[in-house]
């Protein structure tokens, strides 16, 4: 339990910010979270790599475990009170991410993932389409127009 | 001519996929030696590039404080664990996950084999016999459950059409429909610069029900139209039908009783189609203007030049075999007409078309000198020249000046020779406004504003000149913005129902009462201002359910002018395009209120008023999003 605590530590808070941006949700992503190190004694072992890439490896894992509960759960299309809360509470110190973030929300939930799978978690198009189950050029065509909404409501926003 | 010249600059899609290339593959490409020279499709890629940068750099709040004690609740007794919403049982995230490999370059597992090449094969072999065997209806056709046919087979314009309407399930029970159709005439249409944008229509016919269940009606073609774009509604517009995501046309006979080559042409340049839709991947959508042109005028490179097909849906082989054979088709086509002492201006407009959709800038250039020199009157000849200065621009080394600044006088002799409706900033006013001493840009700023579709507040609109905007001018607009809507205009419209249309007059309208009240505002008169921000927001109200920022933010500045700090909050509170105007406003309000501010229930006022109004916007596009696909899955 102390190693566990130990990589808590060290990668608890990637796994949960990966997870919070791709549900918007904070409760999902501490479900995914708790999920991610609950099993992570057994899935440890799985991981026969160089250390250094532990933590790519455990933040997939987090990015899947998201990805599955976004599938399994049909996220309400509506923005959540506490995320608006938050964003305004930290308005004074990061007007322009809190711009892009209250956008990447109104964004519907399979150009939002793309989005943010490709520009933030780093895959590429052919990766992004294993991962949710789509073609390579329907994930090219999702992260289109996920950036073509994302200008216009930023434009729409000044 | 707006498909002119979106074909220059790569679309959207195509930067946003060149944003994503290394620079090397970047440069080389098609599209990367465009923007080299184009300095706004630069700043479009600057602006995708720091769209990511902005999601990367956000600072998402860390795992909260209590999550570890859940975490080591759980491990200790992992068989009663159950998370709120529990994931499919089949599903382990790290079954499939590598564990040596750097995330950016995953290798993707080979899903080709031999019986995968096998399975292609025989599907290819089958849709192939497929579409040679499946049966072909006439051009009114559609595949879906309704149909329009008539009679005549092919019209001549002036002669009566009798019209059959096998309904829609939508319309089956109605006591009568009414033909909405909108009739195209190339002489009235050339002033309009061969216009896609005209989406009304008038009543051609009130069809009724005959004893076999279709509905039956006969309208006269009138004379010297080439083209009828029709669709179906019914008696109090509230729904409609049409050939998928177009209306039904009919081509007018032409002398030799074939389709007329004026009413192909006029159809392949203005396909109209709901939401602005390509008309070449509309479902049930039958009728392929370019197709008839290519069939019965295989001799004029119209059929070519305005495919709207470039087999990009069929993939990376069928689009590169288009630029292929439309190349070969191209160099025919230049090296029969080419030679020739004069052409019509049709043909020439068509090559120049050609040529720019086949990515040869430079032949298109050659065609437009032609085009001008022999045709300076055709409708065309002022557009296309504009084209060709903007390719001039793009491609030429400093000095360039020296080179558009005497093609000036060329534009104002193409404008008098034929006054244009659509000058359109992205044509000929850039041009000018770059080239041209201030008199220059003075009279073609008068002829846009004369000109322009919608009014003289269309300059605002592109350029946002509102502190400039001449008080005739924003009277002008006030004036727009009191008309009401079911006054408007008095047409029908051609693929839209009623309600959709009252809904988009109720968005102009907001706009035009938004940009009155502003002015106002900058003009000293608050209270007229806020006068008109009420107006506005509830025209938006209208349009979507929700409010807008915009009116708010002006009201809120009126009130603060006047002194009436309380409402000047209420508007403030109202806005949703929180945080920018926020952080201002709070200063704003810190130093109005004085000791009266109380930052702490301002913002709980801000949370609940920008929660509700996120909520608002997500439903209305949530419900926007049902009526497209209820839309799709009609004409599926």
């Amino acid at each position: 339990m102390a190693a566990l605590g130990e990589l808590y530590a060290a990668y608890g808070d990637s796994c949960y910010r990966a997870a919070l941006r791709l549900t918007g949700s904070a409760a999902d992503a501490e479900d995914v979270t708790q999920e991610v190190f609950v099993r992570l004694p057994d899935a440890v072992r799985g991981f026969t790599g160089p250390l250094e890439h532990f933590p790519g490896w455990i933040r997939r894992v987090a990015v899947r475990q998201a990805l599955m509960r976004l599938r399994g759960t049909r996220r309400r299309q509506e923005v959540s009170v506490d995320a608006v809360a938050s964003l305004v509470a930290t308005a004074d110190d990061a007007a322009t991410r809190l711009t892009i973030d209250a956008a990447l929300a109104r964004l519907p939930d399979e150009h939002r993932t793309v989005f943010l799978l490709k520009e933030v978690e780093g895959y590429q198009h052919a990766e992004i389409g294993e991962l949710l189950g789509i073609s390579t050029a329907n994930s090219e065509v999702r992260l289109h127009r996920a950036r073509r909404q994302l200008r216009d409501l930023l434009r729409g926003s000044r | 001519m707006k498909g002119l010249l979106n074909a220059m600059h790569p679309s959207f899609e195509a930067l946003s996929a060149h944003a994503d290339l290394h620079e090397l593959d970047a440069a080389r490409s098609r599209v990367g030696r465009h923007i080299a020279a184009c300095a706004q499709c630069r700043a479009t890629i600057d602006e995708i590039r720091e769209l990511g940068d902005a999601a990367r750099a956000g600072s998402v709040a860390g795992a909260p404080d209590g999550l570890w004690a859940r975490i080591e609740e759980a491990a200790k007794a992992p068989v009663e664990h159950s998370p709120r919403e529990t994931p499919p049982p089949d599903a382990r995230p790290w079954d499939d996950v590598p564990s040596l490999r750097p995330t950016r370059h995953w290798p993707i597992p080979a899903r080709k084999s031999a019986r995968y090449g096998v399975l292609v094969g025989i599907a290819a072999a089958a849709a192939i016999v497929a579409l040679l065997v499946w049966p072909r209806g006439s051009s009114l056709q559609a595949a879906g459950t309704s149909r329009l046919t008539f009679s005549p087979g092919r019209p001549r314009a002036g002669s009566v059409v009798s019209v059959r309407y096998s309904p829609a399930s939508w319309f089956t029970r109605a006591p009568k429909l009414v033909l909405v159709g909108r009739v195209q005439n190339p002489a009235v249409q050339a002033n309009d610069g061969w216009s896609s944008n005209g989406m009304s229509g008038d009543s051609l016919a009130t069809l009724r029900p005959a004893r076999d269940g279709y509905f039956e009606g006969s309208f006269r073609i009138p004379e010297g139209v080439k083209l009828v774009e029709m669709t179906v509604t019914d008696s109090a517009g509230s729904d409609l039908d049409s050939d998928g995501w177009a209306p039904w046309s009919i081509v007018v006979a032409g002398p030799d009783g074939g389709p007329s080559f004026d009413g192909l042409l006029v159809a392949a340049r203005s396909r109209t189609t709901v939401q602005g839709l390509p008309a070449s991947s509309a479902p049930r959508q039958r009728f392929n203007p370019a197709d008839s042109l290519r069939r019965y005028f295989p001799n004029h490179p119209a059929g070519f030049a305005y495919q709207q097909d470039e087999g990009k849906e069929k993939g990376v082989l069928s689009f590169l075999n288009y630029f292929r054979s439309g190349e070969r088709k191209y160099l025919g086509f230049w090296e029969k007409l080419w030679p020739r002492e004069s052409l019509d201006g049709e043909t020439l407009v068509a090559m120049v078309a050609f040529a720019n959709r086949i990515g040869e800038p430079g032949e298109a250039r050659q065609w437009t000198q032609r085009l001008v020199r022999e045709h300076p009157e055709h409708p065309a000849a002022l557009m296309e020249l504009a084209a060709t200065l903007h390719e001039i621009e793009l491609r030429e080394p400093r000095g360039l000046a020296d080179s558009i600044r005497p093609w000036l006088p060329t534009l104002d002799t193409l404008f008098r020779l034929r006054p244009q409706r659509l000058l359109g900033y992205e044509g000929v006013m850039p041009l000018v406004r770059r080239y041209g001493d201030s008199a220059t840009v003075g009279m073609w700023t008068h002829r846009y504003d004369s000109t322009s579709r919608n009014g003289p507040h269309q300059r605002w609109y592109s350029e946002g000149e509102l502190r400039v905007l001449p008080a005739s001018v924003a009277a002008a607009i006030e004036r727009s913005a009191s008309i009401d809507c079911s006054t408007r205009g008095g047409r029908f419209p051609l693929l839209m129902t009623g309600s959709e249309r009252l809904k988009e007059c109720a968005s102009a309208r907001g706009r035009e009462y938004s940009v009155a009240a502003r002015w106002r505002l900058f003009n000293g008169d608050p209270r007229g201002a806020v006068a008109l921000a009420e107006s506005a927001s509830a025209q938006i109200t209208i349009y979507n359910g929700c409010s807008s920022s915009g009116p708010h933010r002006t009201a809120a500045s009126a009130w603060l002018l006047l002194g009436d700090t309380t409402r000047a909050e209420r508007e403030l509170v109202a806005m949703f395009d929180i945080p920018r105007p926020e952080v201002r406003w709070m200063d704003t309000l810190r130093t109005a209120l004085g000791r009266r501010f109380d930052e702490a229930r301002l913002r709980r006022m801000l949370d609940s008023s920008a929660a509700r109004l996120s909520a608002c916007q997500l439903r209305e596009m949530a419900e926007r999003r049902a009526r497209f696909e209820q839309w799709k899955a009609r004409n599926r």
